[in-house]
């Protein structure tokens, strides 16, 4: 494992998502422990390169071939050993969901699944590789748990925790090749189920995963200037989700998730279907993708496109909030 | 600490080579420096010297010596 010193943060920021992905795992195996890490054909763009020098009895490239990807890594995690899968976003979600649904979830394999590129990072490319309905998708099959880790340092742990636990969970990285450093202090305590507050407010409370974290920092900066003071929430696991943290919200009056994906089914969805059997619960404004096709461009355009920058998510807080 | 100091001390520390080995390294002339090193030797210097180095600058920094011209040309830093 890195020396877990705040020069890291940086180091793994630079790397980016699969960069990050791939130096935690190289360095998983590195310290001695035991994994598999098998490939739809995107060893190197997964940040394999050292781990295919140096382990490479360990990595399997199966080839462009998703839902042979489910197969083989769940046939390798019957050795006892963990076992990573990546693959683009679109494709461990959509293209493989019947393998997921019946190899990952029903028959509980200790595959860790790894959704590369999810969200808007590959919107450059048309709406078939921009957002999945990653999150919406494996929601729906029981028994998985939902990462969607906000920088560096984080897709860092997440990964050794995922490997550390028994069960199949799903990884989405919505970050590209820079991150943002959400997490300014390297020792930041990361569980899985355990969302992070990152900045305490109290007149609304920002929830969000993945890239969408970023957003909602700078949202917060646009409405301290408007003095509304809002918390800030990093919902990293949107399953199992916090229901801890998410009682201790009750007595807001609004709260707010952000995600990039659709809002239909994603963190929003289940935020919402949480509160939805409790007496008292916040109104809830939902950010995500609408029920349409956004059309090809820069993450940051479709951001814009879709409502998810922080100057429009602002708005609509303060306009609702003011109501 | 001197700009030269902080300089070598980057490379010394991130792609784990002597003092001696600097002169005339190249981008993927030795194990630790491949695509991660890069990285990783990127994020040292950009900490060392309070920089954010745009994404040319990062690909064309293939040398000890190319680095020191970079960081010069395009960052004011004088050695």
């Amino acid at each position: 494992m890195l020396e877990m010193e705040n020069k890291v943060l940086r180091f793994l920021a630079r790397m980016g998502a699969r960069g990050s992905l791939g130096q935690a795992v190289y360095d998983y195996l590195q310290d001695g422990r035991e994994a598999f890490v098998v490939s739809a054909d995107l060893a190197h763009a997964s940040g394999f390169d050292r781990i295919k020098e140096r382990f490479p009895e360990r990595l399997i490239n199966v080839g462009i071939a998703e839902q042979n990807l489910i197969g083989v890594a769940s046939g390798l995690a019957k050795t006892g050993i963990p076992v990573v899968a990546t693959s683009w976003a679109m494709f461990t979600s959509a293209r493989a969901a019947d393998q997921v649904r019946n190899f990952m979830g029903y028959m509980q394999s200790n595959v860790k699944l790894i959704g590369m590129d999810s969200g808007f990072v590959q919107s450059g490319f048309s709406y078939s590789h921009t957002n999945p309905p990653d999150i919406a998708i494996m929601r729906a099959i029981p028994g998985i748990k939902i990462i969607s880790p906000c920088d560096g340092i984080e897709i860092y742990k997440t990964v050794y925790e995922a490997l550390d636990t028994q069960g199949p969970i799903y990884i989405r990285l919505t970050g590209g090749s820079m991150l943002p450093i959400i997490h300014k202090d390297v020792s930041f305590h990361y569980g899985i189920g355990k969302a992070v507050i990152l900045k305490e407010g109290d007149d609304a409370a920002l929830i969000g995963c993945g890239n969408a974290v970023d957003n909602l920092i700078t949202t917060s900066e646009i409405l301290e200037r408007e003095d509304i003071s809002a918390k800030v929430i990093d919902m990293h696991t949107v399953k199992p989700l916090d229901i801890e943290i998410l009682d201790g919200l009750s007595d807001y009056r609004l709260i707010v998730t952000a995600e990039n994906h659709l809002k239909q089914s994603g963190l929003g969805g289940a935020v919402a279907e949480y509160y939805a059997g409790k007496y008292k619960r916040p109104q809830q404004l939902i950010f995500g993708v609408d029920d349409f096709y956004p059309k090809t461009g820069s993450a940051k355009y479709v951001e814009e496109v879709v409502g998810l920058n922080p100057e429009y998510m602002a708005r609509q807080i303060v306009k609702t909030l003011n109501h | 600490m001197k700009n030269l100091e902080k300089y070598d001390q980057a490379f010394i520390e991130c792609l784990e080579v002597s003092k001696e080995q600097l002169a005339g390294l190249e981008y993927q002339q030795i194990v630790n420096w491949d695509s991660v090193g890069h990285m990783g030797l990127v994020a040292a210097i950009e900490d060392a010297f309070d920089i954010m180095m745009d994404t040319d600058d990062i690909i064309d920094l293939s040398s000890y010596e190319k680095g020191k011209e970079i960081l010069t040309q395009n960052y004011g830093i004088e050695f």
